[in-house]
């Protein structure tokens, strides 16, 4: 027997440029303090926590959660590459729909060095060790930032492949810019026009500055619980999960080789698929999407992974703003990682917390009419997938 | 690193490359010694697409069947050293010159060196998602680069 998971509070901070946030265990309190208040409840009704951290000693995540209360509740950490907010989540659901617990609280932080990713642990064997023989065999490797090369990569292969403009991926960054403007937790909010975007320095073609998604620091956080844990608290019509998906690499993102499958094409595909038919719903029904624009490339190819248009069908639903305000969806209304910025850990629960706003119809100057059913898609590279469908009621 | 220093670069260009440029599309091919491109002065380093677009422009020349096909006029951009040729294969017309076009359909850059090895067989489509080859423009036309080969 399953239970239905509802969330019933959520909270982010502010994102801010490297180096001038506070400590991380700060920023991850706060994020915590602001949930269980929406919530309207007390840190002593968590059961559980999951805390999601990329770059950082063993247990920061008790150094955070320790800021709330010690309640000597079962607290772990936990990382997924870009997609560790999420599997905080994901790891939280599962908490509640087994009945393991009734309330839980999924937590994710981060604060960033200036630059762009690196390996911090250069003795051993790279997480990426199968992945990265796939680039260098088809277009070897270059100084620019890795993660640009591996995205770029594949926005060079769906380019070639469908002949996209180069200003398709660039149009990506003017609409993540004009919601961005409207969210006073994004990192940028100033409006840039297309001829901005492509006069940004060329990072890895086709891919320019302002195509990719910033270091940040940040913290974001959710609190789950089931349907008695609701009703005891008198909380009537939660946002709660339709349906939730975690997907790893597949034999297809290797052989054959290909910079598209490579970069997690086919684990978004699946994770999506199993969304929609658990859910019954599917993606001609979501009004609202929060999906992984870490570069425009990548968002370009999600919104065919997740079927939001057909497959080579991108480049005609950007230029007929399908992804906007007015059209299909809306997609990444709060400005996206591409915006709002992306703090590794916090990134899949400021997702979160932005579509329950939605959903609750308290996204202020960024709401989307009608929103009824919103998708969340989170990604990692190494790597793993977590896709969420959220309703209301 | 910006496309406008590039382009700058470009309109400043030495006249005598371009003169000499044009004169190699009618000319035998110079022999290049490797004591020659070994020469500490950058600018003696001699340019293969001269040669090249001498050959392409033989086989382009009048070349109806491939005007229909390809239908678009075509902006190279060499780099190292830096040379500029239009293939026009626009219309009645099809015909190969050296410099700038307006209005062309797509623009590829790519070094000299990599000119080379595109006409001698190397795939196109690899030149281009190593970042050999840059596409501005439609990436259609990338895919109808055929007639550069030997």
């Amino acid at each position: 027997m399953k239970n239905r998971v509802n969330v019933i509070g959520v909270g982010m901070t502010k994102f801010v440029k490297p180096g001038t946030s506070p400590e991380y265990y700060v920023m991850a309190a706060e994020a915590g303090r602001l949930a269980l208040r929406d919530a309207g409840i007390d840190y002593r009704e968590v059961e559980q926590a999951y805390c999601g951290y990329v770059y950082g000693d063993s247990t920061c995540g008790q150094r955070s959660v320790y800021e709330l209360g010690l309640t000597g509740i079962p607290v772990v950490n936990v990382n997924n590459n870009c997609s560790t907010g999420s599997t905080a989540l994901w790891l939280a659901r599962q908490a509640i729909e087994s009945g393991a617990a009734e309330c839980v609280l999924a937590l994710g932080f981060e604060k960033m060095e200036k630059g762009a990713l690196g390996a911090k642990f250069n003795d051993r064997e790279p997480p990426m060790g199968l992945h990265v023989p796939v680039m260098l065999d088809l277009q070897g490797f270059t100084q620019a930032p890795p993660a640009a090369q591996m995205f770029g990569g594949a926005g060079r292969e769906y380019r070639w492949e469908h002949g996209t403009k180069k200003e398709t991926f660039g149009k990506i960054s003017v609409k993540a810019r004009q919601h961005a403007s409207r969210n006073p937790y994004a990192l940028f909010n100033q409006v840039l026009s297309l001829e901005e975007v492509m006069a940004s320095e060329e990072v890895f073609d086709p891919l320019t500055r302002f195509q990719c998604c910033p270091p940040t620091c940040g913290a974001g956080a959710a609190i789950l619980c089931s349907d008695a844990f609701a009703k005891k608290h008198g909380i009537k019509k939660p946002v709660y999960i339709a349906a939730q998906a975690m997907t790893t690499d597949y034999a297809s993102s290797f052989e054959p080789k290909s910079m598209i499958r490579m970069i997690g094409y086919d684990m978004t595909k699946q994770a999506a698929k199993q969304v929609y038919e658990t859910s019954g719903i599917g993606p001609e029904d979501i009004q609202v999407v929060e999906l992984h624009d870490c570069f425009t490339a990548n968002e370009l190819l999600t919104y065919e992974a997740l079927g939001l248009c057909p497959e080579g069908g991108a480049e005609k639903y950007i230029w007929d703003d399908q992804n906007t305000y007015g059209g299909k969806h809306v997609v990444n209304p709060s400005g996206g990682l591409l915006s709002k910025g992306h703090p590794l850990g916090a990134t899949g629960l400021a997702q979160c917390t932005e579509l329950v706003w939605q959903l609750r119809g308290t996204a202020d100057q960024r709401q989307v009419k009608d929103a009824r059913v919103a998708l969340q898609h989170n990604l990692g590279l190494g790597g793993a997938c977590v896709v969420t469908m959220y309703r209301r009621g | 690193m910006m496309v406008a220093q590039k382009l700058d670069f470009l309109r400043s260009i030495d006249r005598k490359y371009f003169d000499n440029a044009v004169k190699s599309l009618s000319a035998k091919p110079a022999a290049a010694t490797a004591g020659a491109s070994a020469s500490a002065v950058k600018s003696a380093k001699p340019a293969k697409a001269g040669d090249i677009f001498a050959i392409v422009a033989k086989r382009v020349d009048g070349n109806s069947k491939l005007a229909k096909e390809v239908n678009a006029v075509l902006q190279f951009r060499v780099r190292d050293p830096e040379t500029a040729w239009v293939v026009d294969l626009s219309g009645a017309k099809a015909e190969v010159k050296a410099g700038e076009a307006s209005n062309v359909a797509a623009t590829f850059t790519l070094s000299d060196e990599a000119l080379a090895r595109l006409a001698a067989g190397a795939d196109a489509r690899t030149l281009y998602q190593k970042g050999e080859l840059k596409v501005d423009g439609d990436v259609a036309y990338a895919h109808k680069l055929g007639f550069l080969k030997a």
